[in-house]
C-alpha cells in the first residue's frame, strides 16, 4: 500500500530513470512516453496490491514497464532502437570547445551502434544498469535472473564494448 | 582476481558511480577501463521533454485524488450492482426459459400436423445400391476406316448409388439426408476417315493393336494420403505471451 501523498515524491525520483529505460526498448519517443505513462498509472491505481516488504517499489515499477514493453512488442513487430543525440540533451555542454564536443559525439555515436549490436538481453540489463541506474540485485529481480548473474552479464557486456571500441578506433 | 570476483567489484565501482559517489579503495586495474567506457554509456542516457514529464505528474496526480483512493473507488463500487446484476441474471434465464418451451411447442405441433415427415418411430435404414457396370461395344463394321483403325472396350466405373436414412430422434425435428453421386457420363470417340478401305474380317475387342489404351488410369487415384498433412499445424503457440492484468509483480 503505497499512501496517496507519496506518489508525487515517487514519480520525481522515478520517472527519469523510468523513461530512459524504456526510451532505450522502443523504437520511438511517443511509444516510450505512453508506456512510460501506462506504468505510472497502473503502478499508481494498483498501489494497494503493493507490498514494501517483498520488494522495492523500484523492483516493481521497473517490472510494470518491462511487461508492458512486452506487450507492446506482441501488438507490433519488433523494430530496431534509433534515438538520435539530441535526446541525450546533457553530453556536449561540459566539453569546453566546438572540437572536442564533435569528437564527443562521435564517440557516443559508435557506442550507441555497438550498443545495438549486444543481444537483447544484455541490452536491456546494460539499459537498466547506466539509464535505469539500478544496482544489480534490482536488476536481477526485474529480470528474475541471479544477483551474480547479473553482475556476470555486465563485466562482459562492458568488456566486449570496450573491445569492440578499440578495434574500431584501431581501423 | 577471477570473473566473478572481478564481477563483483565492477558492481561495487558502477553502483557508487551511478549514485555520484567513488568508493575509497581505488579500482583494480582490469575494472579501471571499464568504468571510464560506463560513464560513456551513462551520457547517452535518454532524456524525457520536460513538458511531457509535467503534464504526466499533474494528470497522474489529480485523477489519484480525484479517484478518492484506487482501493476504496473499487471496493465501495462492487456493493450497488451485485444485487442487480443477479437480478438481471435470474430475469434473463425465466425469458429464455419460456422462450425455449413455447418455442418447442410450437414446433411439435406444426411438426405433427406436417404429413411429409416420418412417423418418429421410423425405423432406420441404410443400404447402398450398386448399378450394374455398362459395357459399351463398339462393333466394327465395312465403314471406310484407316488401316490403323482401332476399337477400345471400356468398361464404365460402376457408379454407386448410395442412400443414407439417419434415424429421426424423439424430438419434433427430424433431419433426411440423401447423398447422391453425381452422374457419369461415358463418352466413345470413333475416327473415320473418307477413304473406302475393306477390313479382312471384323476387328475383336482386346486385340494386340487395340487393348493397350486402357488400363493405366484405375491405378492412379491412390493418392489420397497427405503426407505433409499437418505441416501447417502446431504453430498456434504464443511463446510471449504475457499477462497485462497481471504485470508480472513476481515479489510482490
Amino acid at each position: 500500500m503505497i499512501p496517496k501523498e507519496d506518489f508525487g515524491p515517487l514519480f520525481d525520483e522515478y520517472y527519469s530513470k523510468l523513461y530512459a529505460y524504456i526510451r532505450s526498448q522502443v523504437a520511438n519517443r511517443e511509444t516510450a512516453e505512453d508506456i512510460t505513462a501506462a506504468t505510472f498509472e497502473r503502478a499508481f491505481s494498483r498501489s494497494h496490491l503493493y507490498d514494501a516488504n517483498k520488494g522495492s517499489f523500484a523492483t516493481w515499477l521497473f517490472r510494470i514497464a518491462r511487461n508492458l514493453v512486452i506487450n507492446h512488442y506482441a501488438s507490433v513487430s519488433r523494430k530496431p532502437v534509433h534515438y538520435d543525440l539530441t535526446e541525450a540533451m546533457e553530453i556536449s555542454t561540459a566539453e569546453p570547445s566546438p572540437e572536442q564536443q564533435v569528437i564527443r559525439q562521435e564517440q557516443h555515436r559508435v557506442l550507441l551502434e555497438l550498443l545495438s549490436d549486444l543481444s537483447e538481453r544484455d541490452q536491456e540489463i546494460i539499459s537498466l544498469k547506466f539509464f535505469g541506474r539500478l544496482p544489480n540485485k534490482k536488476i536481477a529481480e526485474i529480470m528474475d535472473l541471479k544477483e551474480k548473474t547479473v553482475s556476470v552479464i555486465v563485466l562482459r557486456a562492458l568488456q566486449k564494448l570496450k573491445s569492440r571500441l578499440e578495434a574500431k578506433a584501431a581501423i | 582476481m577471477n570473473e566473478e570476483q572481478l564481477a563483483d567489484a565492477l558492481a561495487k565501482h558502477l553502483d557508487a558511480l551511478l549514485v555520484g559517489e567513488s568508493l575509497p579503495e581505488p579500482p583494480p586495474e582490469e575494472i579501471a577501463s571499464l568504468l571510464a567506457l560506463a560513464e560513456g554509456l551513462e551520457e547517452l542516457t535518454p532524456k524525457p521533454r520536460p513538458e511531457f514529464s509535467a503534464a504526466l505528474r499533474e494528470s497522474l496526480l489529480n485523477s489519484s485524488a480525484g479517484a478518492g483512493g484506487a482501493p476504496t473507488a473499487t471496493g465501495g463500487s462492487v456493493l450497488p450492482w451485485g444485487p442487480l446484476a443477479l437480478i438481471t441474471i435470474a430475469a434473463l434465464g425465466v425469458i429464455t426459459a419460456v422462450t425455449l418451451l413455447g418455442g418447442g411447442i410450437i414446433w411439435q405441433r406444426w411438426g405433427a400436423d406436417d404429413p411429409a415427415l416420418p412417423p418418429n418411430d421410423a425405423p432406420v435404414e441404410s443400404r447402398t445400391e450398386q448399378a450394374e457396370p455398362i459395357l459399351l461395344t463398339v462393333t466394327p463394321s465395312p465403314l471406310p476406316v484407316p488401316a490403323t483403325t482401332t476399337s477400345t472396350t471400356t468398361p464404365v466405373p460402376s457408379p454407386t448409388l448410395s442412400v443414407t436414412s439417419s434415424p429421426v430422434p424423439a424430438s419434433p425435428t427430424a433431419t433426411f439426408v440423401i447423398d447422391v453421386l453425381p452422374p457419369i457420363t461415358a463418352t466413345a470417340t470413333l475416327e473415320t476417315s473418307t477413304e473406302d478401305i475393306p477390313l479382312p474380317s471384323p476387328l475383336v475387342p482386346g486385340s494386340p493393336s487395340g487393348g493397350s489404351g486402357s488400363g493405366g488410369s484405375g491405378s492412379s487415384g491412390g493418392g489420397g494420403s497427405d503426407d505433409d498433412g499437418d505441416h501447417d499445424r502446431g504453430h498456434g503457440n504464443d511463446p510471449d505471451g504475457h499477462d497485462e492484468d497481471n504485470p508480472g509483480h513476481g515479489g510482490n
